[in-house]
């Protein structure tokens, strides 16, 4: 049984959180003086917000808004400097609004001496908004899951993802919604993503999207195939981006691809999804984050420490080598299933899990805490 | 003489029409012997194999496909006796570098 906080009628977070974002860069030290001064918050900082070209605005703000209606979050604090090229109206604006509460400061308007005054004021309101709120039984259909992977090692193919695979199959027999990432790490595995694909649309936009990073990796002079698989993933023997692509897409199970959505967009069906995000497993994370996963399923086989500060991140390590020497950042330990553990089995230990820290238990990212989100950025800064 | 080892132990083998199979423990030097699609051969290991290294089922000829998960996941860029380590120096990806 699943129990979280309403956010509107079939939405519900595992989480209350409140946090506080700066919309642009130059007053990521406010956010983090705001932090200091009550321990209650979850600072959240980047390096984006101003002169950006109209993509990246309109990415941006997405993605901000995005993690601000995270279905995880109970209020929002949100911090602007006032002469930012986004708009922090722009910004609330694309917040959803139930089960949540959101004030935003502007500093050049508050002026020095207001601002962590006020930060308190608008805080305390938020508080009290939250303070008492019961966690209420909750359908595991309304969950979003994502998945990643990150520092991969031949393992990772072998045990951990299929594992994954397995989680996610059921999650979406259940009715759940399940967002694959990473479209980089899809190179080489077209020909097994294409007979899942049901709509001509979803499959043209994601093979096209495939291209599209093959191109651009080229028109910088970096070919993807040189730089991927990266070498911490040669050094422990993976040889080929198909190879690691294969082993990549294990994590997504065996059901049909309903959708495409654009990095941090929400998604509108159920069943697995494909999101638009690089490998980079920080600007991964952020945009399915944004686009309204509650939880994210992460396998990783030379072990990170990287967590999201509004989604639990369940790391599952594909090796018992890895995960005795990572032990403080990874929830379960894969690799017995080189040693004859069954694939089912691993997979019950993860859905348990899931089930604990959808009800409150804290992940290893959680207990180490997590402050940053990273943007995919499209274009230059002017 | 000692009996070789079955290599096959050793291995993780995900699909059967796979060429190549994963080591799952570190393998150290020695004779070993590997069976595949009903031949036979004694191969000797001359370095220590680290897990997660593929090693070559069978002999793979130059620009045959390798496959791992009843995939092709590259092509030999030499020829590749039974018993080796295939990986970046003798695997070419199937992707076009500069299409």
């Amino acid at each position: 049984m699943l129990k979280g906080f309403k956010r509107g009628r079939d939405i519900c977070g595992i989480r209350d959180h409140i946090v506080v974002m700066s919309t642009v860069a130059c007053v990521n030290a406010i956010v983090e003086s705001i932090a200091r001064h009550d321990r209650d918050v979850i600072p959240i900082t980047h390096q984006h917000g101003c002169t950006n070209t109209k993509n990246d605005i309109e990415q941006i703000v997405r993605v901000l808004s995005g993690i601000c209606s995270n279905p995880n979050v109970g209020g929002v604090l949100l911090v602007a400097l006032g002469c930012e090229s986004i708009a922090v109206k722009d910004v609330v604006r694309r917040i959803s609004l139930p089960g949540r509460m959101i004030k935003s400061i502007i500093v050049q308007q508050a002026g020095s001496s207001n601002v962590i005054a006020l930060a308190k004021k608008y805080l305390a309101q938020i508080k009290k908004y939250v303070a008492g709120r019961k966690r209420r039984e909750f359908d595991v259909s309304n969950l979003v899951v994502g998945l990643e992977c990150g520092a991969s090692d031949p393992f990772s193919a072998i045990t951990a993802n299929p594992a994954l695979g397995l989680v996610s199959d059921r999650l979406v027999e259940l009715g759940a919604t399940v967002i694959i990432a990473e479209i980089p790490e899809m190179i080489g595995a077209e020909k097994l993503l294409d007979k899942r694909i049901k709509r001509k649309s979803v499959r043209d936009k994601l093979f096209s999207r495939i291209d599209n990073y093959i191109e651009t990796s080229r028109s910088f002079g970096c070919d993807l195939l040189g730089v991927n698989p990266t070498p911490g993933n040669i050094g422990a023997g993976l040889s080929t981006i198909e190879e690691k692509s294969l082993g990549c897409i294990a994590k997504a199970g065996t059901t049909v691809i309903r959708e495409f959505v654009e990095y941090g967009q929400k998604p509108t069906s159920k069943g697995l999804i494909v999101m638009d995000t690089p490998g980079n497993d920080p600007e991964s994370l952020t945009a399915l984050a944004a686009g309204g996963a509650q939880l994210i399923l992460f396998t990783t086989g030379l072990g990170t420490p990287l967590g999201c500060p509004v989604a639990p991140v369940i790391k599952i390590c594909s090796n018992s080598r890895t995960y005795k020497r990572m032990k403080d950042y990874i929830d379960i330990d894969a690799g017995t299933i080189i040693k004859g553990q069954s694939s089912s089995g691993i997979a019950d230990k993860i859905f348990s899990l899931l089930v604990d820290i959808c009800n409150g238990k804290k992940t290893c990212s959680e207990q180490y805490g997590s402050s940053q989100i990273a943007i995919n950025r499209l274009g230059p800064t002017f | 003489m000692t009996k070789a080892k079955n290599l096959l132990d050793y291995l993780i083998v995900l699909d059967k029409k796979d060429n190549v199979g994963t080591a799952g423990r570190d393998i150290l030097p020695g004779s070993f012997l590997i069976e595949h699609n009903g031949d036979s051969n004694v191969v000797k290991i001359s370095k220590r194999v680290k897990a997660g290294f593929k090693l070559a089922l069978c002999r793979i000829d130059k620009r045959k496909l390798i496959y791992k998960f009843g995939q092709p996941i590259g092509r030999a860029a030499s020829h590749i006796n039974a018993g080796c380590v295939v990986h970046v120096h003798n695997i070419r990806s199937l992707i076009k570098k500069n299409a």
